[in-house]
């Protein structure tokens, strides 16, 4: 464990001496951790395997028998759907719609991703792009505008486009600087450093992978995001 | 039953004050040793540590705030367990997310040393608390006292996590301020 560390365990066992008074009227959230819905006998794991087993070799007894060649189901057809109704949400309910070529989103996590590929699939709005300017949003709390010049569209805008989305005042990020943009209830962006490289640190909330190894971003994480946005179909 | 009365209990040697502690307390002390730990053979046995330290311990402590005390207790077992078994990663449950966050509160390096003074360091932090309303002190302990996740603080104040993010980002920085203002860090 590094100083820093050692100091930030100090800092949250420190919590552990407040005054006694202060914890009289709270406790932890709501609702307790289910404990006992963890304590699964071993039959029960053995069931819900074979459970599940059955249903796949069942849906998969009757799609061979009685659908397939009858439903024609591609991923082009699903997909675009999913991704437009994404859009709307982004424009029209969290904002009430936006004007001309302007993209809005909401700003910070309002969910967590299980794995890069979620990421990619579950932002409508994927883009590199300069920052040209950020702005404070009147009555906007936390939040400030920052406002970005399209240099590659991957899903959601096109390139060249002017876009405004929002960021977390406290995580204000470098006007002039380049940045891969994830759009969603959610923002994340990632700096584009000068190697090209993406700069983990750029990001404001990176419990939304919390299940990303930071000292490891740069070898085992950064090339997925590069081979996942290549996996997009008609960027 | 009452505090006062389980603690008579502990005074009169009966192992009823044991039953009467986990009838009363048993819930909360497994709910925050599980959002520290995140697993249950853990919990169990911090649970039983925890149990057993207050047994030992009163008499002849008798604590003001009885709840504080065996969350105190719990709390720091848990803690110390999370670093024996993961000294090379960062620990279990909650911990990892909440010490990045708790990164916005720490001082400089050069001011760091100013932590070893921890009874000292808390009752900066309990004035910080002190002087908040009561929903945002309820919030912050659920979060960093109890580590309770963002996901049921949300649902419990019937708000969005972004929201319940956003209040704590504010009230990080303000108990920086607030600490700076009291002599640490920068």
């Amino acid at each position: 464990m590094n100083n820093k560390d050692t100091k930030l365990h100090q800092l949250f066992d420190s919590l552990s001496s407040i005054d006694g008074d202060l914890l009289a009227d709270v406790s932890p959230a709501k609702p307790a951790p289910p404990i006992q819905q963890q304590r699964w006998t071993r039959w029960q794991r053995y069931a819900t395997v074979a459970a599940a087993l059955l249903v796949v070799v069942a849906g998969g007894m009757i799609w061979h028998l009685f659908l397939k060649g009858s439903i024609n189901m591609t991923r082009e057809g699903a997909a675009p759907m999913d991704y437009e109704s994404a859009a709307e949400r982004g424009r029209d309910t969290q904002f009430g719609g936006t004007a001309g070529a302007q993209t809005n989103a909401l700003g910070e996590g309002s969910q967590s991703y299980d794995s890069i590929d979620q990421l990619v699939h579950d932002s409508p709005f994927i883009f590199q792009g300069v920052l040209l300017w950020t702005e404070e949003i009147e009555d906007g709390d936390e939040w400030y505008w920052e406002g970005y010049t399209v240099t590659q569209s991957f899903k959601g805008v096109e390139k060249n486009e002017q876009v405004r989305i929002r960021g977390l005042l406290g995580h204000e990020k470098k006007e002039g600087s380049e940045y891969l943009v994830f759009a969603n209830d959610g923002q994340m962006s990632f700096e584009i450093l000068s190697d090209k490289s993406l700069d983990l640190s750029s990001v404001s909330d990176p419990s939304l992978l919390s299940w990303l190894v930071r000292d490891r971003f740069d070898d085992d994480y950064a090339h997925l995001i590069e081979t996942s946005l290549a996996s997009i179909e008609d960027p | 039953m009452m505090d006062d009365a389980i603690l008579d209990l502990y005074f009169e040697r009966s192992e009823e004050a044991l039953a009467a502690t986990m009838e009363k307390y048993g819930t909360l002390l497994r709910s925050l040793s599980w959002n520290i730990l995140g697993n249950e053979e853990d919990v169990e046995e911090c649970m039983s540590d925890t149990y057993m330290a207050a047994w030992e311990t009163i008499p002849p402590e008798r604590p003001e705030y009885f709840k504080a005390y065996l969350c105190k207790i719990v709390r720091n077992f848990s803690l110390d367990r999370v670093r024996r078994k993961t000294r090379e990663k960062r620990g279990g449950g909650q911990v990892p997310l909440i010490l990045d966050e708790l990164t916005e509160v720490l001082p400089s390096d050069e001011d760091i040393n100013r932590f070893v003074e921890r009874k000292e360091f808390s009752e900066a932090i309990s004035d910080y608390l002190r002087s908040q309303p009561a929903r945002r002190r309820k919030i912050f302990l659920q979060r960093y006292y109890y580590a309770s996740p963002i996901r049921a603080i949300a649902q419990e104040e019937n708000t969005t996590e972004g929201a319940v993010k956003v209040l704590l980002h504010r009230m990080r920085r303000e108990l920086k301020q607030f600490l700076i203002n009291e002599g640490y860090g920068e």
